[in-house]
């Protein structure tokens, strides 16, 4: 018996087999996400947005949609500066969504001198009962470098619902005015 | 054989890693795939900045208490000490010691009337009392037992005050009795022991006259500190009314001038009495001449005559009985000078015999057998500065009249003098407080107005302190913030107060109603709150309120 024969045939047959039925499935998955992929992008809206507070910052921008915003706050020398009702984070979906906050970038980088004029620059986040949350918190600890959060858990914003972002700063004791640090933060929507 | 089935074994083997790298692969492409599903939703992009400000409203210093101002003044430590005491009458916010001399004097002092005299130079106490004088208290040693005073003067714009306290006692010799002044406090009035001049001299005064008053005010003008003999002045001036020996007296002009009293201030029935005044001689030409006379009879025969006699020496004559001759029960051979200040005092003693006419202090008895005194009304109102019946006018300056129904001890009379000619006889201590006021200003440094307010955060060894109020005031309103009561926080924040708009503009924190029930040091860690006006963002300052 030619064995090395028999082996050949047996194992192209297997892996023509084997091929087949990933290109099947390949294409039938390919078939399945198309489909459902397909109305995300050109039917649904951001489910969250951002909206103004009872005390949005003058200065302060909102972009269109709501998908982003520039917050203007300010900081003061040994001081504790408290926006409670800054900004508002609504879904404005149907379904509830979650949603994290996650830390993109922050300006002066740690490093910088002008850092340790920051103490701390807090986000919380509030449900409507003025429970928190999460807290985002950036600090400094007097020194030139920023501690910056970690990404928040998901957090679960009900259907039809508007939540708070509390914000507080504080400037260290012997801090200069006009310094000014840009934060960027990535709200993850699923 | 062997061979080909180890090469066999070998395909199958690439072979099935190839298709678990195809596998994987497509796993690898499918969760990518999901990652592009749920970035359908697009990630809301946060970009607050936050920029250093200079601070819109900053802390200062008050006048009370002491404060250090941090940095930016956006935080401050204050540090005030708090009696140590459970006596401290309530609601009173200020306290000073009057401590009494009576090192010269050999006899407890029973109910005696002391002058206590506030002038500018007690400035602590002007600014801290009320204007019209109405929170004053005097108390005993005790710090509860209330002492009835009599206000001969209140001034506040020129800040003098002379105030006639009735002390229980001034122990003999003693130069540590003291009593208390309280004042500061802004809900009080007057009350029975301070509207009640009856009761600041004791039974046995008949009349008091600090003669005081406009001569030509509405009669009677002077006013009887026992309530029932008031004077009328006759032939009187305003310009008769005079800086004398304690406030106003009155200046007589030696030819018509005199106050008639009320014959309630008779002697009549007495077996004693004490007369004594203070006196300026303003002439001595070996006239008689009346300090104050009652006399009896339609032929008003002197039954008290005290002045001085016709050769210029003072005297006490007078007659126990209705007729008869005119007796001297004493006269001090003293040589008396011209515009010059004395302090006399006439006792009778119809049971001794002996009686007393005291100058300056200084006793000269005489002994003279006496009845009692009649018990006819006298004929004429009793008299200061002349006769009853118009004559022998008194020339110069009288103040304080006073006629006791009873013959006042040596010691007595001396303390009088003393504590009336020497105020150093007092010793007037350091305020102490319960209240600082300010202790802090909050400034604004803004155009806009703010609302402030103030809340307690935390605290330390606060189980000593008694009572604490920390409010915040202007020059109109007062708000309390926080309240301490019986080692613990009450009232932990307050109302919001309104810091009106437009740099300088400044509202003020004070502490009240401290009182601790032991040494030691507290501690309350207070958030300034300066809220911007119909909104929920406000600046927090850390305020430290240290209390020893």
């Amino acid at each position: 018996m030619n064995l090395k024969k028999i082996s050949s045939k047996k194992s192209i047959t297997l892996l023509t087999l084997i091929l087949a039925s990933i290109l099947i499935s390949t294409a039938s998955a390919a078939v399945y996400y198309s489909m459902i992929a397909q109305p995300a992008v050109t039917i649904t809206a951001a489910p969250i947005v951002f909206a103004q507070g009872n005390d949005w910052p003058s200065d302060s921008t909102l972009g269109s949609n709501g998908t982003w915003v520039s917050l203007a706050l300010k900081a003061y020398p040994n001081a504790t500066l408290a926006y409670d009702q800054p900004l508002n984070v609504s879904n404005t979906d149907s379904s509830s969504h979650t949603f994290r906050l996650r830390h993109v970038s922050i300006t002066p980088a740690s490093g910088n001198s002008q850092v340790s004029n920051f103490t701390s620059i807090n986000f919380v986040v509030e449900n409507t009962a003025g429970t928190a949350q999460a807290s985002f918190n950036y600090t400094t600890g007097g020194t030139t470098t920023w501690t910056t959060p970690s990404t928040t858990s998901y957090l679960t914003l009900p259907a039809g619902t508007q939540w708070i972002i509390y914000v507080s700063t504080v400037a260290t004791a012997g801090a200069n005015s006009g310094i000014t640090a840009n934060i960027q933060i990535s709200v993850d929507v699923e | 054989m062997g061979n080909d089935v180890r090469k066999h074994s070998l395909n199958a083997r690439r072979i099935l890693r190839s298709i678990l790298l195809l596998a994987t692969l497509f796993c690898s492409s499918s969760l990518s795939f999901e990652n592009a599903y749920a970035s359908v939703y697009s990630s809301p992009l946060f970009q607050p900045y936050a920029t250093i400000a200079t601070p819109p409203v900053i802390l200062n210093s008050g006048t009370g208490g002491s404060s250090t101002i941090y940095t930016n003044g956006t935080s401050a430590k204050v540090s005030v000490s708090a009696p140590v005491t459970q006596g401290w009458i309530a609601n009173f916010q200020y306290r000073k010691k009057i401590t009494f001399n009576n090192s010269a004097i050999s006899e407890n002092l029973a109910n005696f009337p002391v002058p206590i005299i506030l002038s500018s130079s007690n400035a602590d106490f002007w600014g801290h009392v009320q204007t019209n004088g109405n929170d004053t208290r005097f108390v005993d040693a005790d710090n509860t037992t209330e002492l009835y005073y009599e206000f001969e003067k209140f001034n506040h714009t020129s800040d003098d005050m002379i105030a006639w306290v009735k002390v229980p006692q001034i122990d003999a010799s003693s130069t540590t009795d003291y009593i208390w002044i309280y004042y500061g406090n802004s809900t009080v009035n007057f009350d029975s022991y301070s509207s009640n001049s009856n009761n600041v001299w004791d039974s046995n005064y008949i009349a008091v006259w600090h003669l005081k008053e406009n001569p030509t005010g509405t009669a009677p003008q002077f006013k009887d500190s026992k309530g029932s003999n008031a004077g009328t002045a006759n032939n009187m001036v305003v310009g008769d009314q005079q800086s004398c020996k304690i406030d106003g007296g009155l200046n007589f002009n030696g030819a018509n001038a005199k106050v008639s009293t009320n014959t309630g201030a008779s002697v009549k029935g007495l077996t004693r009495y004490t007369v004594s005044a203070w006196v300026n001689t303003g002439t001595l030409n070996s006239a008689t001449r009346e300090i104050y006379e009652e006399s009896i009879g339609t032929s008003a025969l002197s039954r008290v005559k005290f002045g001085l006699s016709s050769s210029n020496r003072f005297q006490l004559a007078g007659r126990a009985l209705d007729t008869g001759s005119l007796t001297t029960w004493v006269s001090p051979t003293t040589t008396l000078y011209t515009s010059t200040w004395y302090y006399v005092v006439g006792v009778f003693d119809s049971v001794s015999d002996v009686h007393h006419f005291m100058i300056n202090g200084v006793d000269t008895t005489s002994t003279v057998t006496a009845s009692t005194i009649s018990n006819t009304n006298p004929y004429d109102t009793p008299t200061i500065g002349a006769r009853p019946g118009a004559s022998e006018f008194w020339s110069g300056k009288i103040d304080e009249v006073r006629i006791s129904k009873t013959a006042r001890s040596t010691n007595w009379n001396k303390a009088c003098f003393q504590y009336e000619v020497d105020q150093s006889k007092f010793t007037y201590g350091t305020e102490e407080a319960r209240a600082y006021d300010p202790v802090l200003n909050v400034v604004n440094q803004a155009t806009g107005a703010w609302n402030v307010s103030m809340k307690a955060y935390s605290n330390s060894n606060i189980a000593r302190l008694s009572n604490a109020i920390l409010s915040l005031h202007d020059a109109a309103t007062s708000s309390d913030q926080i309240v301490v009561s019986s080692g613990s926080v009450t009232q932990s924040q307050g109302t919001l107060f309104n810091l009106p708009g437009g740099s300088g503009s400044t509202v003020y924190i004070s502490m009240s109603n401290l009182l601790a029930n032991a040494t030691g040091s507290s501690y309350l860690y207070v958030h300034l709150k300066i809220l911007t006006p119909n909104t929920t963002t406000y600046l927090l300052y850390v305020i430290t309120f240290e209390i020893t």
